[in-house]
């Protein structure tokens, strides 16, 4: 019972959330380009872990007439805010041990703009930006029931990894895909749904509260160093900004990755610091994971995660089409209380469904009056003298979705006649309980007084039609029934 | 004759000079620090304006904040920029959230010092109040010089002129 669970709410929160989440897949796909075409800019000239914050600040001061701020990129680019000599405020990227300009920092370009708008918020500002959360919630959630169907599927969470075994390319591919990129989604999600939550401030802000670390003593000497800036080095730092103006009440401010601290400005000392709060370090992680910024494989992966949400999406899309034509094939000409022959399927992807009716049809053409119906609709035949199951296995052993409900139905219903039963198992070698479904529904009827086994219980591998043909065979002349079986392949391969 | 005619020209040419120095305006750089209060929520957009003796607005010094859709949520400003629509690009800067500082260089001209003219702040976060008036005060050369209180999301803003 607990797998239809998973399958419905699986398949109906994907469908709800279908047309946004083609969005912001198709958006986040974009941007997940950006910090590629980001970092493929080659502004680190040097490596940062061994120039000094006093390095860079020294000869800075050399080339430039102020300084406002210093900036250390997630790529480790270094980013000044200069005054230059036209009194023009600029942000260039800098080498970090020359101070010299070695580009202007552009504005994001338009397009990623565009869909980075688009992605956020859909263009509906505040509303749009509740949708965009909740469409990240879902997904989480589609990913969260989809790794259980996946874990059921394999055969537990030990197999989770395991090959898998599936004809279908469709559903092959959905799930070997959803296998390995599982992880990237949900962590795409989870991230997503907390930058929601955060921008949306239902996470509390904590702000700083700097502990005085020595009491100001004010030795006014020459700016030019700091014995702070000295045992710092940049790949510590993410901004430094000067001091507004001369006056004492002005400091350098510097935040490292781990906590802010003010510097005096004149003395050079660490006046107060303050070690970040959790939510503040939570919030850039899950920035940095959702965005990829300055990790190029990350991108890649964050890239390939959200094209592939389209692609399960184009999946299942075929998946469903395919179950709902198949459904409409079955068919149900005669009353149930009026057939003698009734036909029991349990069917995953409807492939055994073919076989069943390819088997209706033959009963048919040879006069009989047949009923064919999934498992989960077994009740009282009031005229049955024959009762056939065709079923598959799903996972480990368990109950393909349309016969979960066979079980509890049986031990509801009690025949008055007797009646003739047989059991046709599909299934695959490749998996350690092979046809297990089908040896529990025939030790189901088996062990029941009213049911009496005509044939043994015979089981084929990998919807061999030689195998069914034989089949076919035996139950016929058991039966005395001359049946015609006419398989046609092409309907096999929808 | 030819030396008249010589210095008349050299006249008309050098007070042509002087009068197209004149036209060209000189301006005053003033380094302006807005730290914001430790409000909850998105970064606030905020306008630098200069507002002429009659309190209307005269010129637009400076936007923090990239994202046109949200100019109209300030909407006494946008009255008087929809119309004109000018390119703003060199004068823009990041939106800047609670608790946080941003440096920005402004430029006046100088005959607009001293002269009944007044910068404006206003300031304006997603979902929340419009302050039409978050810092407003006088153009004058000592005011160029100052720290001057907030009442919205702004609680000081700092001026420095060079």
């Amino acid at each position: 019972m607990s797998i239809l669970i998973w399958r419905y709410s699986h398949f109906l929160l994907a469908l709800i959330s279908s047309l946004f989440l083609i969005i912001a897949s198709v958006t986040g796909g974009i941007l997940a380009l950006e910090p590629i075409s980001e970092s493929i800019q080659q502004y680190n000239v040097t490596s940062i872990n061994n120039i000094s914050l006093n390095q860079t600040i020294l000869a800075l001061r050399k080339n430039y007439d102020e300084i406002i701020e210093i900036e250390v990129t997630d790529n480790d680019f270094v980013i000044a805010s200069v005054i230059k000599e036209d009194s023009q405020l600029k942000k260039i990227y800098i080498d970090p041990v020359s101070g010299e300009s070695i580009g202007n920092v552009k504005k994001q370009n338009p397009f990623f703009a565009f869909v980075t708008n688009l992605h956020r918020s859909l263009f509906l500002k505040t509303i749009g930006r509740y949708f965009v959360g909740l469409v990240s919630l879902l997904l989480c959630l589609i990913a969260v029931t989809g790794f259980f169907l996946l874990a059921k599927r394999q055969g537990g969470f030990y197999n989770f990894f395991n090959k898998i075994q599936d004809k279908n390319l469709n559903q092959k591919f959905h799930v070997l895909f959803g296998k390995w990129l599982i992880i990237p989604i949900i962590i795409i999600s989870t991230t997503g749904v907390f930058l929601s939550l955060e921008k949306l401030s239902f996470i509390p802000k904590n702000y700083l509260n700097y502990k005085w670390i020595n009491k100001e003593k004010k030795s006014i000497q020459n700016q030019s160093t700091s014995s702070f800036f000295e045992t710092i080095y940049l790949d510590e730092v993410r901004t430094l900004s000067f001091p507004f103006s001369k006056s004492e009440e002005d400091y350098f401010e510097v935040n490292l990755k781990d906590r802010k601290l003010l510097v005096d400005q004149f003395s050079g000392e660490v006046t107060k610091e303050s070690y970040y709060p959790f939510i503040k370090l939570a919030t850039r992680w899950n920035l940095i994971l959702h965005t990829g910024k300055g990790n190029i494989l990350w991108s890649i992966i964050l890239f390939i995660a959200s094209s592939s949400i389209l692609f399960f999406m184009y999946t299942v899309f075929s998946i469903s089409l395919k179950r709902l034509l198949r459904g409409k094939k079955t068919k149900e000409i005669l009353k149930a209380n009026e057939c003698e022959y009734i036909i029991l399927v349990g069917s995953e992807t409807g492939n055994t469904f073919i076989f069943a009716n390819i088997f209706f049809e033959s009963l048919v053409k040879a006069g009989k009056n047949v009923f064919i119906s999934p498992l989960n609709n077994y009740k009282k035949y009031n005229k049955a003298k024959n009762i056939i199951v065709f079923t598959s296995t799903y996972g480990n052993g368990e109950a393909p979705s349309n016969a979960v409900l066979f079980k509890e139905k049986f031990k509801k219903v009690t025949h008055v006649n007797e009646i003739n039963f047989s059991v046709l198992g599909f299934g695959s070698l490749a998996y350690p309980k092979f046809c297990q479904f089908a040896i529990d529904v025939y030790e189901i009827f088996n062990s029941n007084v009213k049911f009496k086994s005509i044939i043994p219980l015979h089981k084929i591998n990998e919807q061999s039609n030689n195998s069914f043909l034989e089949w076919t065979k035996v139950w016929s002349k058991v039966n005395s029934i001359d049946l015609r079986i006419e398989i046609n392949n092409s309907e096999k391969e929808i | 004759m030819i030396y008249k005619i010589k210095i008349l020209l050299i006249t008309v040419i050098t007070s042509f000079l002087i009068h197209s120095y004149s036209v060209i305006e000189t301006k005053t750089n003033i380094k302006c620090m807005i730290q914001m209060t430790n409000y909850d929520g998105f970064g606030a957009y905020i306008i630098i304006s200069l507002i002429n003796p009659e309190g209307e607005y005269e010129d637009t010094l400076y936007i923090q904040g990239k994202d046109k859709e949200w100019y109209n949520e300030l909407s006494y400003w946008w009255r008087f920029y929809r119309k004109k629509r000018n390119n703003v690009d060199g004068i823009t800067g990041e939106t800047i959230s609670g608790g946080e500082r941003s440096v920005s260089l402004i430029k006046i001209p100088n005959e607009k010092i001293d002269k009944g003219y007044s910068i404006r702040f206003e300031s304006s976060v997603e979902d929340q109040k419009y302050h039409r008036k978050d810092v407003q005060f006088d153009l004058t050369s000592e005011n160029l010089n100052s720290k001057i209180e907030g009442t919205g999301y702004i609680r000081y803003v700092r001026t420095i002129s060079n």
